[in-house]
C-alpha cells in the first residue's frame, strides 16, 4: 500500500496513462495510425525479432511464476 | 479442444503452487523448452522473412522517414517511446533494488499472491507463449 506515494509509482502510473491515452487515441483514429496488431506482427517478423520476444515471455514467465510471491 | 482442457487443467495446478515449489520450477522450465522448441519446429521453412532482410527494412524505412506518411512516423515514435519506457523503468527500477522503485513484477505480484490470480495469469501466460510460437507463419513453400 506504501507503494502508493513513491516516486517509482509516479512513473508507472504516467506510462499507464500514456498506453491508455493512446490506445483511446488508436481506437479514434479509424485505422490511419499503426495500432498493437501491426506493432506485433513486427515483433513477427523475423526469427530475430520472435526470439527476443520468445526470450521476455520466457523470462517474465519464470520471474513471475518462480521467483515472485 | 483439448488443447484447452489441458490449458486450464494446468492453469488450476499452477494456481495452487507456490513460487519455491519444485512444480512450479520444472513446468515452467519444461513449457519454456517446449515453446522454443514448437517454435523451431513449426518456424523451419515459415517465417515470413530472414532476420537479414528484415533488418534491411527497417534500416531503409528508419533512413527513409521523411518520405513516410506523418501518421506512422508519428505512430511508431509513440509506440517506441512507450515500449521503451516501460522495459527502461523496469529495468532501472530492477537494477536499483529501492523500495522507492517497485518493478513490474512487484505489481503483478499483487495478483499472483492469490490461488486465482495466478491461474488466471498464467493461463493468459500460456496463450501469450502460443500465440508468439504459432502466429504470423508464412504458407510452407512447395
Amino acid at each position: 500500500m506504501t507503494s502508493a506515494v513513491v516516486a517509482g509509482t509516479v512513473v508507472w502510473a504516467a506510462l499507464a496513462s500514456g498506453v491508455a491515452v493512446w490506445l483511446g487515441v488508436l481506437a479514434l483514429s479509424a485505422g490511419r495510425l499503426i495500432g498493437p496488431r501491426r506493432v506485433v506482427r513486427w515483433f513477427l517478423g523475423s526469427w530475430l525479432s520472435r526470439g527476443v520476444v520468445l526470450a521476455a515471455w520466457a523470462a517474465a514467465g519464470w520471474h513471475i511464476f518462480c521467483q515472485r510471491p | 479442444m483439448v488443447l484447452a482442457a489441458l490449458v486450464l487443467a494446468l492453469s488450476a495446478w499452477q494456481a495452487e503452487l507456490s513460487r519455491d515449489s519444485s512444480g512450479a520450477h520444472w513446468s515452467v522450465a519444461l513449457l519454456i523448452v517446449i515453446g522454443f522448441g514448437a517454435a523451431l519446429v513449426l518456424g523451419r521453412g515459415r517465417q515470413s522473412r530472414t532476420t537479414r532482410r528484415w533488418v534491411a527494412q527497417n534500416v531503409h524505412l528508419v533512413r527513409t522517414w521523411r518520405t513516410r506518411p506523418r501518421s506512422a512516423v508519428v505512430s511508431a515514435l509513440v509506440w517506441a517511446v512507450l515500449i521503451g519506457g516501460v522495459v527502461a523503468w523496469d529495468l532501472v527500477s530492477f537494477v536499483f533494488q529501492s523500495h522507492d522503485l517497485p518493478t513490474l513484477s512487484y505489481f503483478i505480484g499483487h495478483v499472483t499472491r492469490y490461488a486465482v490470480g495466478r491461474g488466471l495469469l498464467f493461463a493468459a501466460w500460456l496463450g501469450v507463449g502460443a500465440y508468439l510460437v504459432s502466429a504470423r507463419r508464412a504458407e510452407r513453400p512447395q
